[in-house]
This record gives structure tokens, sequence and C-alpha cells, in this order.
């Protein structure tokens, strides 16, 4: 019973730091889900608290809501290929990845799993502390080993030429576990994560940010002193711009 | 007055190691013919492409060809001395070179830190760690070629120390023949009208602009350019701290009207794009850069309408 604790446990930071693999998931929502367990209160309040910690250190507004039956939902939406128009779009220019909900209303679950995820990435940012750089060649090492060898899938250089993301979003996570979304749709090359509600234009919203990625690369090429690196940054549908 | 000490101050001449790489790459990177394959992992994703760089008098041309998933090509001819040089904001400066320039803002920015030596696109590089002075930046492990100066690796680190993208040539020619290659014609893409005209844009900028300023900024940042579209009446602002960049638009009050606020984040790069009342208009003003986004959102808070600044140029 405790070893089933401590994997919730890892499970529940592993979400939260927005690592979490399919598996960890599962395993959380399924033990929420459980009316006969005992640690059910105990791992909600957990996650409550994670939630409250990084908003409290990223001056986010701070809510009470329960995430997980949010989540369940975002899941269980996405076994039927729900999506919304704007994110369909999206995915399919190659701009813009999966996990966006622009301003339409019935975005319906999947905008539910990634305003969970604005939440769990904004708090990871704000927890992290600045480098401490007391050995950064050995830290870079080790980061660089786990980057390649942490994501369960394999590592990063057997991937095809799309994107996956499994790190940076939970929303991406969830996608996974319903159809695979993060390989299955080609090259996004940016993640939404907040959107004000209104009535704006999809395209036109689409093209200026596409516009201000590639100036800005633009910009960076001339200033990074980096040499081509700003270039790489590039993704082949970002030139296209009006 | 303000351009001088966005510029900051001479630093005396000093002897770190680790920082003359730096000014020496700077400098490798905008004098150097070279040509090669690199690759760019983001997120655990691997990209590859092949890149060729050429210097012709005071134009650089760049080329960038992906060779995997969807054809791509980048390629831009830009005037970069040229458009320095008439930069209101460093023309005033008339004393700093820009190695002085670069030195102190790296020197305010990061720490500087050489870390023993790597083998990169089979040569030997010194590799250097940059960390950053305040969690506003991002820090940097870069691999500088022992030989010609120029950046074999860079790999971005974020706030936690964890890589959020690695840059970083395979294979690498320098010089040789690429010294008298022609330039590559008809492959010219949009950005470089943009560019070349960069002399043209600072002046218009400089008589009749509507313009903006960020109040507040991370330490060692300074405006490099700064321009406004002719027809759109996007206000562009460019800062950087010698390595990383960022850039600031605001857009004309008709221009805010259509757009909503929004935050989008690819890799290292952050997009914040946020509607701003200032002066009684709502105006949109967005930061774009390898920034964190707590940066970005300062930053797009301290955005106010310039006024003192028209009349000094």
């Amino acid at each position: 019973m405790s070893d089933h604790k401590n994997r919730l446990n890892e499970s529940l930071s592993a979400l939260m730091d927005s690592e979490a693999n399919d598996i960890e998931i599962r395993r959380i929502l399924k033990e929420l889900d459980a009316s006969d367990s005992s640690l059910a209160p105990e791992i909600r309040e957990k996650w409550r608290r994670y939630h409250l910690a990084s908003a409290v250190i990223g001056k986010e507004s701070i809510s009470s809501v329960d995430y997980s039956t949010a989540i369940a939902e975002a899941i269980d939406g996405e076994v039927t290929h729900k999506m919304n128009s704007l994110t369909k779009i999206f995915s399919r220019s190659g701009i813009l990845a999966v996990g966006a909900s622009l301003g339409i209303s019935s975005a319906g679950p999947f905008a539910i799993a990634a305003s969970v995820a604005l939440v769990a990435v904004l708090g990871v940012q704000n927890v992290s502390s600045p480098l401490d750089g007391a050995d950064q060649a050995s830290q870079y090492a080790q980061s660089a080993h786990t980057m390649l060898g942490k994501n369960s899938t394999g590592p990063a250089n057997q991937f095809p030429a799309g994107w996956q993301a499994p790190v940076e979003a939970q929303a991406r996570t969830v996608s996974a576990s319903g159809f695979n979304g993060a390989r299955q749709y080609p090259q996004p090359i940016v993640e939404v994560k907040q959107v004000i509600k209104a009535q704006y234009s999809e395209q036109e919203v689409r093209f200026y940010l596409a516009d201000i990625l590639a100036k800005h690369s633009s910009h960076a090429a001339l200033n990074s002193n980096q040499s081509m690196l700003p270039f790489a940054r590039i993704e082949s549908g970002e030139t296209v711009v009006e | 007055m303000t351009a001088i000490f966005a510029c900051g101050p001479l630093f005396p001449q000093q002897t770190d190691p680790a920082y003359d790489l730096m000014v020496e790459m700077i400098n490798a990177s905008q004098r150097l013919n070279y040509e090669g394959l690199v690759t760019y992992e983001k997120m655990g994703n691997l990209k590859s492409a092949k890149v060729l760089h050429l210097v012709r008098d005071a134009e650089i041309f760049e080329q960038i060809i992906s060779l995997n998933g969807p054809e791509g090509e980048f390629s831009s001819f830009s005037g970069i001395k040229e458009c320095h040089k008439t930069s209101p904001f460093l023309g005033e400066t008339s004393g700093l070179n820009i190695n002085d320039s670069a030195y102190g803002q790296l020197k305010r920015s990061y720490s500087i830190k050489t870390a023993g030596t790597q083998r990169i696109a089979g040569r030997e590089a010194t590799l250097l760690v940059l960390r950053p002075n305040d969690a506003w930046r991002y820090g940097y492990v870069v691999a500088i070629d022992k030989q010609s100066g120029l950046m074999l690796q860079s790999v971005l680190l974020s706030l936690a120390g964890k890589p959020m993208e690695r840059f970083q040539f395979i294979e690498l020619s320098i010089g040789g023949d690429l010294d008298l290659m022609e330039v590559p014609s008809g492959s010219i893409n949009l950005e470089a009208d943009e560019r070349a005209d960069c002399k043209k844009n600072n002046s218009l900028f400089q008589q009749d602009a509507v313009e903006w300023q960020a109040d507040w900024m991370p330490t060692g940042f300074v405006m490099t350019d700064s321009q406004l579209d002719e027809d759109g009446g996007q206000y562009s602002m460019v800062f950087s701290d010698g390595l990383a960049v960022l850039s600031v638009f605001v857009e004309s009050s008709e221009a805010s009207n259509k757009m909503p606020s929004f935050a989008a984040t690819s890799g290292a790069t952050v997009a914040l794009v946020s509607k701003v009342q200032i002066e009684g208009s709502f105006f949109t003003v967005s930061v774009v850069g390898e920034i964190p986004s707590d940066t970005a959102r300062r930053i797009i808070e301290s955005v106010t309408r310039s006024s003192d600044m028209a009349k000094n140029s």
C-alpha cells in the first residue's frame, strides 16, 4: 500500500512538473475516481495545494477548482476526436499546436485541459529558481542526458520531423493518451496557452503571430551574435507571411 | 543622453579570457564565410539544416535550407554593418566600437566561465558557460571553435538549468572556395527588402514617427534597432543583451482593435500579445523573444509613449 502511495505521489509531482506520462496521469485519475480509495482525498488535497503554491508564487488568481474532473473529461472527450475548428486549422497549418482555444467558447474538454496546462506550466516556470551554477558543466551534461533519455518514447532523434512536447505541456500529454496527437499532427510550431475570449478573426490572429515571430527571427539574426541560430528557430511554415 | 546611457559606460580593458572569447565569437560570426550542416533540437525533437553564410563587402548573405520534415528555405541579404552605423541609437556613441559594447553588455548580463573543451563537428572547441546574473534571461552553454572563433554549439538553458534548445554544427567548412563563391541568386526571401531598407526607415523614424519606449528592461538589454512600419503603423523595437534578443511591437490603435490578448510559446521563444491601456486608448503591445515569460510581461507593462526622445533626435 505504501508503495502504491509513493508511486501516486511521484506521479503527482511528475504531473506538476509537466513530466507525467500517460500511465502516471491515469494512475492518479484512477485513484481519484475510485470510490473506496482512502488516498483519494489526500491526493486531491495535495494536488490542490501544489496548484495553490504555484499560483501564489506566480501571482495568478487562486482557484479551488478540482482539476482532476476536468482532465478526466478531457481524456474522455478526446477519444471522440473532439477539437474545435481553430485547433484543427492551427494544427493542420503547422503554425500552431493543438491545445488552443482562441475565443471559441464551445471549445470543450480540450480547452479545459489546455487551461490546466497553463496553470501547471506557469507554476513550474515560477517555482524554478535561477541557475545556481555551482557546477554548471556537470548539470548541463546531466540535464542534456535527461532530455534525450527520459521521454519514455525513446531517444529524441528517433522522432519524426514533427514535434513532441511531452515535457512542456500537460495538454499534450493528455492528447497523447487519446489519439497520439503529438505525432499525428504535423509540425506544431507554437503552443497557445492563454487567450482572452472575444470575437476576433482566427486567421488574423494566426497571421499576426506568424508575422511577429518572423520579424523577431529576423531581428534576432541581426542582433543575437549567435551565428545562424536564429534562422534555425524559424519553421518553414513561419515564413509564410501574407 | 538617453542613448549614451543605454549603450552603457565603457568598460576598462580587462583580460578575462572567457569574455574575450565571446567577443571573438561575435566578430567571427560577422566576418567569416562558412557553410555546413547543423542540427537544431527543441523539446526533444531534432531538425537538421544546411546553412550558408557569406560576407560580401558590407553585406551578409545567409541561407538555411531545412533537410528534414517539410521543405523550407530561408535566406536573407542584410547590410548589417550599414544599418548599425546609421542607427539613431548607436550613431551618437561614436567612441564606442562594437567590441567594447558587446563586452559591456555581456559583462552586465552574464557570468561567463570556460568549462573545458569539446569536439564538435570534428573540430576542437572551447566550452563556455554563461550564467545569467538575474532571472530575467536564460543561460547558455556555447562551444567556440578554437581555430576560427565561430560558435559551433549553443544550448539554451531554462531558469531551472534544463536545456530548452540546442543548436549544433555537425559539419563545417570555413573560408577557402567560399571566399570567392558567388552569392546564390533567386533565393532571396521576403524579409530581405525590409532589412536592406533599414537606412530609409531609420530616417523616417527620426522625423515623424510616433515613438514608444519600454521604461523597464532587464539590465544589459539595449535597443539595437527600432522602426515604424510605413503602412501598418506598427512600431517595433529590438533589444539585445549581446546574446538574447527580444522584439517589442506596438500596433496602431486600429490594428489593436482586431487583436486579442494571448500568449504563445515555442521552445525557448515566448510571444506575449497584450492589450494595454495607454493615455486612454487601447494598444496591442507584443513582446517576442527567447526570454522567460515573466520578463516579457514586465516589459509590456512598462511600455509608454515617448515624448522627450523625439526632441533629442
